[in-house]
Order: C-alpha cells, then sequence, then structure tokens
C-alpha cells in the first residue's frame, strides 16, 4: 500500500535554529500515529510544513504522491489533509451550526471561480447542511448548535475544533494537542472521539499530545521527535522501551557513568 | 425592515438635487457620488482587514486611461469607461499576487509606495501623461449620440454607476462569498484549513476595489475636463479613509454615508472660510471620539 503521507529529508530551519532537521518517515493511509516529543521538538512546526503554512527550507512532502512543497495551504486543505488547532478559533456572531456547515461548504469555493460553477455550487450547499447536522450528532454538540460558538465552554471549543476539521471531510486529520487544558472526563470523551473518527468515519489520524497514557492507548504507532529529528518510531510498546525516548522525557542517565 | 429603511432614506437623498434643480448642489452631488465610489473601493479592503493605501493611485490609473483613450485616440466614452475599470483592476491583478501575501502594517505600507509610485510615473512620464501640468481639455461623456455635458446628466450617470458599484459590493460582502470575507477578517487560519485559497480570495477584493476606484477615475476626469496627479495621491485615499471611519467601516452604506458628510461638510463652513478647516477638524475629531463606531453604527442593530 502506498503512503498516505510520505517526507523526504525535510528541513525547516528558523535563522540558526534547526525547527525541524532532515526528517523522513511516511505513514499509512490508515490508523492512528501519534506525535510526541518535548516542548521545541518541532512537532507544530512539522503540522505547519505538512498543511503548507510553513515552506520547507528542503526536503520533499508529498501526500498520496502530490507534491506538497510550495502549494497554497487552502489548496491543500481540499486535497483532504486537514488539521485541528491546539487553541481553540472561532468566528465571532457565528453559531456551532454556522461553524460546521462553513467548514463544510468552503471546499467547494476555495477559489472565487468556482462560485460560477452553480450547479455543483447548490449541491454542495446542500450537502454542507446535511453534514453539519451529522457532525453535530456525531461529536455530541447537538444540544448547542444555535449557540455562538464563542460562547462555548473551553472544552466544547476543542471539540468544536475538531468537529470543524471533521466537517471538510478530511482523508487524513492532523489534530494538534486535542486534550491539552481538558479535565480527566473531558480527556477520556476526547479519546473516544479521536477513536470514532477513526473507526466510524475511516479518516486517518495523526495527533500531537503531551498526554502520554492517552498517546499509548489511542495510538498504533508513535514517531518521537526531539531537536527536530526522529529519535524512536514504532508500536507504543517499543517506544516505551526505547532509550531515546527515555533520554527524551526524562533525560540521560549516561552522564554519572 | 431597517435595510429598506435605508435604501429609502438614500434614495430620497439621492433624489435631492434633481428636486432643488441648482446647479451647485448637483456639482456637490456629483462629487459626493464620485468619492463614494472610492470610499467603496477602500471599504472593500476594510472588510478583510487590510488598508490599501492605494486606491488614489488606482483611481488616477483609471482616470489616466479614461481621459487618454478619449482625447488622444478618439476612443467612445463607453468603451474608454470600461477600460478605465478594466486597467487598475488587472494592475491589482498583478500587483496583488505579489503584495497580497503581507498583512496589516505591511501591507498599508507597501499599498502606500504602490499608489505613490503609480503618481510619480504620472510626474515623470511627460509623455503621454503631461507630467505635473496633467491633462486638459478631457473630451465630455458620451453615450451613444448622447452628450452628457450638463450637470444633471452627469449626475445621473454617476448614481447608475454608484448604484452598479453597490451591486457588485452587496454580491461580494452578503451570501457565500460575504462568509469567506468575514473569515479573511476574523482567522485566516481557520479558513484555510476549510479549503480557502486566502490569496485567490484577497486578490479578488483588491481587483474588485481597483476596478471600482478606477470607475471613479474616469468619472472625475470627464467631469472636470482635467486631471493632474496631485489630486491621486495619499492626500486623496486618506480622505476616503476617513469617510469609512465617519460612515462606519461594517456596513457597506457607511462609505456612502462619510462621503455624504465629509463632502458636504466644508461646504457648509464655506461662509467662515477663516475657520473652514477648525471646524472641519473639530467635527471630524468629535465624530470620531463620540461615535467611534461611525454614524453608520447608529442605523445598526446592537450586536456583541
Amino acid at each position: 500500500m502506498t503512503a498516505a503521507l510520505d517526507l523526504a529529508r525535510v528541513s525547516r530551519h528558523f535563522g540558526g535554529v534547526r525547527a525541524v532537521h532532515d526528517l523522513t518517515f511516511n505513514i499509512a493511509e490508515d490508523g492512528i500515529t501519534g506525535l510526541i516529543g518535548p516542548n521545541g521538538a518541532g512537532k507544530t512546526t512539522l503540522f505547519d510544513l505538512i498543511t503548507g503554512r510553513v515552506k520547507p527550507t528542503s526536503g520533499t512532502i508529498r501526500f498520496r504522491d502530490i507534491v506538497l512543497n510550495g502549494r497554497d495551504p487552502g489548496d491543500i486543505a481540499r486535497l483532504g489533509l486537514v488539521r485541528s488547532f491546539q487553541s481553540p478559533m472561532v468566528l465571532a456572531g457565528l453559531t456551532v451550526r454556522d461553524h460546521l456547515r462553513q467548514a463544510a461548504l468552503f471546499s467547494a469555493i476555495g477559489r472565487p471561480r468556482d462560485l460560477l460553477r452553480r450547479v455543483s455550487l447548490s449541491r454542495a450547499r446542500q450537502q454542507a447542511i446535511a453534514r453539519a447536522d451529522q457532525v453535530l450528532e456525531f461529536v455530541g454538540l447537538y444540544a448547542q448548535a444555535q449557540q455562538q460558538a464563542g460562547a462555548l465552554a473551553y472544552g466544547l471549543q476543542k471539540t468544536l475544533g475538531l468537529a470543524m476539521a471533521v466537517a471538510t471531510g478530511p482523508r487524513l486529520l492532523l489534530a494538534d494537542e486535542p486534550a491539552a487544558g481538558l479535565n480527566g472526563a473531558e480527556t477520556h470523551r476526547m479519546e473516544a472521539l479521536l477513536r470514532s473518527i477513526r473507526s466510524q468515519l475511516g479518516i486517518s489520524l495523526i495527533v500531537i499530545e503531551h498526554d502520554l497514557p492517552v498517546v499509548m492507548r489511542l495510538c498504533e504507532r508513535i514517531i518521537v521527535l526531539a531537536q527536530g529529528q526522529v529519535v524512536a518510531d514504532g508500536t507504543p510498546a517499543q517506544v516505551r522501551q526505547s532509550q531515546a525516548f527515555i533520554s527524551a522525557y526524562l533525560g540521560s542517565h549516561q552522564d554519572a557513568a | 425592515m431597517r435595510r429598506t429603511l435605508i435604501y429609502v432614506v438614500f434614495g430620497a437623498v439621492a433624489l435631492l438635487p434633481p428636486a432643488l434643480n441648482d446647479p451647485f448642489i448637483y456639482h456637490v452631488g456629483i462629487l459626493v457620488g464620485i468619492e463614494s465610489l472610492l470610499a467603496l473601493s477602500l471599504h472593500l479592503t476594510l472588510r478583510i482587514g487590510q488598508l490599501s493605501l492605494a486606491q488614489a493611485g488606482l483611481m488616477g490609473l483609471g482616470a489616466y486611461t479614461s481621459a487618454l483613450l478619449t482625447r488622444d485616440l478618439g476612443v467612445p466614452f463607453p468603451l474608454a469607461f470600461v477600460a478605465a475599470i478594466a486597467v487598475p483592476a488587472a494592475a491589482a491583478a498583478a500587483i496583488g499576487t505579489a503584495i497580497l501575501r503581507v498583512k496589516g502594517v505591511q501591507f498599508a505600507l507597501l499599498t502606500f509606495v504602490l499608489g505613490q509610485a503609480i503618481v510619480l510615473v504620472f510626474v515623470e512620464c511627460v509623455v503621454p501623461f503631461g507630467g505635473n501640468n496633467g491633462l486638459m481639455n478631457i473630451p465630455s461623456a458620451t453615450l451613444g449620440g448622447w452628450t452628457l455635458g450638463g450637470r444633471a446628466a452627469y449626475y445621473g450617470l454617476v448614481v447608475a454607476v454608484v448604484l452598479a458599484a453597490m451591486t457588485v459590493c452587496r454580491r461580494l460582502v452578503g451570501g457565500e462569498p460575504g462568509q469567506v470575507l468575514n473569515g479573511l477578517r476574523q482567522s485566516e487560519t481557520l479558513i484555510q484549513s476549510f479549503g480557502i485559497n486566502v490569496l485567490s480570495w484577497r486578490r479578488l477584493v483588491f481587483v474588485t476595489g481597483g476596478g471600482i476606484a478606477g470607475a471613479a477615475g474616469s468619472l472625475y476626469a470627464h467631469y472636470l475636463k482635467y486631471i493632474s496627479p496631485d489630486a491621486f495621491n495619499i492626500t486623496a485615499t486618506i480622505n476616503v479613509l476617513i469617510m469609512n471611519v465617519i460612515g462606519g467601516v461594517g456596513m457597506l452604506f457607511g462609505p456612502i454615508l462619510g462621503a455624504l458628510i465629509l463632502v458636504s461638510l466644508p461646504e457648509l463652513f464655506r461662509s467662515l472660510v477663516l475657520y473652514q478647516q477648525l471646524l472641519y477638524g473639530l467635527s471630524l475629531l468629535i465624530l470620531i471620539m463620540f461615535m467611534p463606531r461611525g454614524i453608520g453604527a447608529l442605523l445598526q442593530r446592537d450586536k456583541p
């Protein structure tokens, strides 16, 4: 099976800082992959690179054999590669349902000239309304559908963030710390939601997460980043055993010897 | 319906000059219409949270295009008018690809440079732009066999163009395009993740604004019959920026209201010519201090 996402020797340097350095890995089109590492390891920069918000200094990024380098972030999203954000983003004055409807519709009007395709646009309009309702139901935000998104509690805004990404109909969803700032119960619900996005909707996920127990339970594969490089890559059991993982998180003991 | 009320009020104001049938009122009406167009073109960029300081320069591009085509090449006015829209729109499209990548203060500065560069071209290239002396003897606007030489007829043309521009703008800021524009203003990052190609939408807004500014330029040139570079420098842009602030940035009739007030305000103080600038400045200060969202906000429902 071909890789969904393929990174070949990708680097991003900010001045002298190697945020991401010479990264090579690929991710198959199924499953949930965890991306972990200490603060400053380059996880979010990696998401920014994949989604086109940041241009790589060198290297090639492919999604389903399409080279993403130099593509507009919106165009990349329309290929089915969509991210959710660490801090909730909402539009003032719009309800929860509005957000999901726009998330579902905007891929049909990615460029102004798409407005001229009246037939496919009116179909997209209908689909967006239906899709918004489906996603509301799926993520459990139906009761809040008519509320202003800005007035939602933090945990529900995080859910909405993920819901918007789902509503765009992605193939691969990059979730940036979906459980950050959530309490115990909310974290459990988020974990269940991520799992059902994978199992019921068939959307592959790459999840950045600091809550290691969540990552270990959720992911079939875990990639550990440190200082912009992959230091461990494997199943949760393999990664847990690896020296690189231990030293990345707990510090090295070798100095003592 | 508030919107209906607004249209009725504006319709009534637009009918004032023919009702009074006074040449001076017609003159003010024509200037208000032309300034409204330029204010509207700036308004579009404000709608996506960007300040373009190039609008007067783009207006100049329209004015010179229209003037040169009709005067030197004998092109009929309707065709020259279309060209006066197309040339600045094309310039905005070409330059926009480069400068629309930046935002905020940097965008304002780049567009400032762009506007001044356009004016500089008019000054430096004496052939065909006439240098600092500008262009004289610009022919009257014609429509088929008619010559729109009189003020009444010209006023009718200006009102028609403003209405057309309003219709275009309403399509752009309403409905689904309006939702995209709202997203551009509030969170480009979020709507990018929805699949919006931000650059192409910003370009559409910039190009539409350029076209409307060009229309204003053409109407200006064929009304005054004389244009010079200094009419299109930064002062003219700042003026329409003030109109937007006064009228209200959140609504389409805001810039028109602003133009109405700002063009006619100096005329009200004309008898006090010694204090005209002072009173004008004080009025602006009071308006901005006490109505930060513009006068148009009074007519709008309260929004959070």
